[in-house]
């Protein structure tokens, strides 16, 4: 899958799923995204008490809501 | 003994000592540690190389519960020594029945003395904007305290769910991971049709009870006391169902491997009692509260001494349940749901309150030096109390039944002692007593002493001293008729012995003395 850019309220999120890969990065900074083989849901130990549906909206929360994002 | 207390039944001294507590802790740099360790072990994959995302050191897995029993009480600990109070315990917040109110929201624990409320920032309570600032990962500020009470799920676990992970056995079960089922880690951790349960009260806090980084928020730890007791009361209800993974689990979850960051095994925490905490709701004796039942003195216990424990959740409410006489003419160990063990074994109970049980020490502790007691309810134990053991350890009954004054004698013919019937010099006296140790005939657990022949008579060296004249004992052993462990002593009022209301009384058995009791003489 090719490379997926998005301009999140001022921040740069890239979303990169090819090669069995899931390589995400918010403003540069890579994040540790991990798909769930069992419910094929994506997870991050970042917001570790839900899972997700899409990368993207994924990202996102990891932007609003780590504060190693949020604010930046 | 840490005594864990529901928030809402905090005083208003409990509240401010833990908030201060806390804040002393964020002070001194101690808090912020907590914060990073949760991160350090949400970033440690388990097995090592694996994805963190998929099961942590803390998270994703069978450790779920122990590694956070070990946190909280790292932390516990730490509110102790920073507050001068051994007793601290964390309260827990019952979020289940907060779940109930038409707004949780309005939960006293968010009010302006314990948590503070919702926001973005929060702006009120202890822990408010300019008051309180969280860390990020790597340990900087990171500005205020958010929450977003509902924004990102609209209700919190109810009591249904969490009566539904009680009852779900075994305590995890292979691939040891959120699909694992059926599994009370996995359902309280809320993986099953999740966000549930544990990670559901996350998600209904929000803000920053999202992230890894989650303790920020001071309601993690209240959270997870909560989470805690969860598994307090999931083993209490099933003794037979032990930690799984033994072995042959991921690495780090194993119920001897170390949890990271630590060398703390699951092995280690899994009797929170051993760890020096216990739940509000658990039966718990008191501080001290294992008494002799005539003289209401601590001391050791002795085989056979009639003891009164004292504390909460021991049995019913009042007025209580008396004794019973059960299979074989004994009397019975259990009494309306309650039993009282002596290093595991059950002891013949005369009486169970809510805050009181009288009990018979058994015989089988002579030889011993010490013994653990533990009360149990319901299934429900108590921390164990460990108690000295002696051959003997008298104490006098009285007539008020406080422990002190008139003691509980009967003249020589049969009147009950006191200032209007005082004992003559030279007659007979009849003391009742306890903790008299073993006798020979051997006493049976919870018997009726026979009407003789045998008289059942202690093996202890009995002395009785009446105005501090020793007094000729003619008999000291179980009377006819009565529970094994109540003793009589007949003694010989000496001829010297001044007259009077209120003479001293004293019985030394093994060369234990007892309360100074009173009994008149003429």
């Amino acid at each position: 899958m090719p490379e997926q850019r998005e301009n999140y309220k001022g921040k740069e999120i890239v979303i990169d799923t090819g090669d069995d890969q899931i390589q995400v990065r918010i403003d540069g900074s890579e994040i540790e995204v991990a798909r769930d083989e069992v419910s094929g849901r994506y997870v991050t130990s970042l917001l570790p008490y839900t899972d997700y549906s899409s990368v993207v909206d994924l990202a996102k929360d990891v932007s609003d809501n780590v504060p190693d994002f949020a604010g930046d | 003994m840490a005594i864990r207390k529901n928030a809402l039944t905090l005083s208003a001294a409990e509240k401010t000592a833990f908030v201060d507590a806390v804040k002393a802790l964020k002070a001194n740099g101690t808090y912020d540690q907590y914060v990073l360790m949760h991160v350090q072990a949400m970033n440690h994959g388990t097995p090592p190389g694996t994805s963190p995302s998929i099961r942590n050191a803390a998270h994703r897995g069978p450790a779920f519960f122990p590694w956070h029993r070990e946190f909280l009480r790292r932390l516990e600990v730490d509110l102790q020594n920073v507050s001068g109070d051994p007793n601290m315990g964390l309260p827990y917040w019952d979020w289940a029945t907060d779940a109930a109110l038409a707004d949780p929201a309005t939960s006293a624990v968010w009010g302006n003395d314990l948590l503070g409320g919702n926001g973005n920032p929060v702006t009120t309570g202890p822990f408010a904007s300019g008051v309180w600032t969280i860390v990020n990962g790597a340990g900087n500020p990171a500005g205020p305290l958010i929450r977003a009470f509902g924004a990102n799920i609209s209700s919190l676990p109810t009591q249904v769910d969490v009566n539904g992970a009680l009852g779900e056995v075994p305590y995890d079960s292979s691939p040891w991971n959120t699909s694992s089922s059926p599994s009370f880690r996995n359902r309280s951790e809320g993986w099953i049709s999740g966000p549930r349960l544990h990670n559901r009260v996350h998600v209904w806090v929000g803000g920053s009870m999202l992230p890894g980084t989650s303790p920020n928020d001071p309601v993690f730890f209240l959270h997870h006391c909560f989470v805690d007791k969860m598994w307090a009361d999931w083993q209490a209800q099933h003794p037979s169902e032990g930690y799984v993974p033994t072995g042959a689990g991921p690495a780090g979850h194993n119920l001897n491997d170390a949890m990271f960051p630590w060398t703390a095994t699951p092995a280690d925490v899994v009797d929170h009692h051993g760890l020096g905490y216990q739940y509000d709701d658990e039966p718990i004796i008191a501080a001290g509260g294992v008494l002799n039942a005539a003289s209401f003195l601590a001391g050791p216990v002795s085989p056979g001494a009639i003891l009164s424990i004292f504390g909460s959740n021991l049995g019913p409410a009042v007025p209580g349940v008396f004794l019973t006489i059960g299979a074989g003419g004994l009397v019975t160990t259990q009494l309306a749901q309650t039993r009282v063990l002596f290093d595991g074994l059950p002891a013949p109970l005369l009486f169970v309150r809510q805050d009181q049980i009288n009990v018979v020490a058994l015989y089988g502790l002579a030889g011993a030096s010490s013994t653990q007691v533990e009360v149990e309810v319901d299934g429900v134990r108590s921390a164990p109390a460990t108690l000295p053991v002696s051959a003997a350890g008298p104490g006098v009954f009285t007539r008020t039944g406080a422990g002190t004054g008139q003691g509980a004698v009967l003249n020589q013919d049969n009147s009950v002692n006191d200032a209007a019937n005082p004992a003559p010099t030279g007659s007979v006296v009849q003391i009742f007593a306890t903790g008299g140790g073993v006798t020979s005939p051997s006493a049976v657990d919870g018997g009726i002493a026979p009407t003789p022949p045998p008289l059942h008579q202690l093996t202890e060296t009995v002395q009785a001293d009446i105005d501090g004249l020793n007094a000729s004992v003619l008999f000291a052993g179980a009377p006819p008729g009565l529970v094994f462990g109540v003793v009589q002593v007949n003694a010989e009022v000496p001829a010297a012995a001044a007259a009077g209301n209120a003479v001293p009384l004293q019985l030394t058995i093994g060369g234990v003395a007892s309360q100074t009791v009173t009994i008149a003489v003429s």
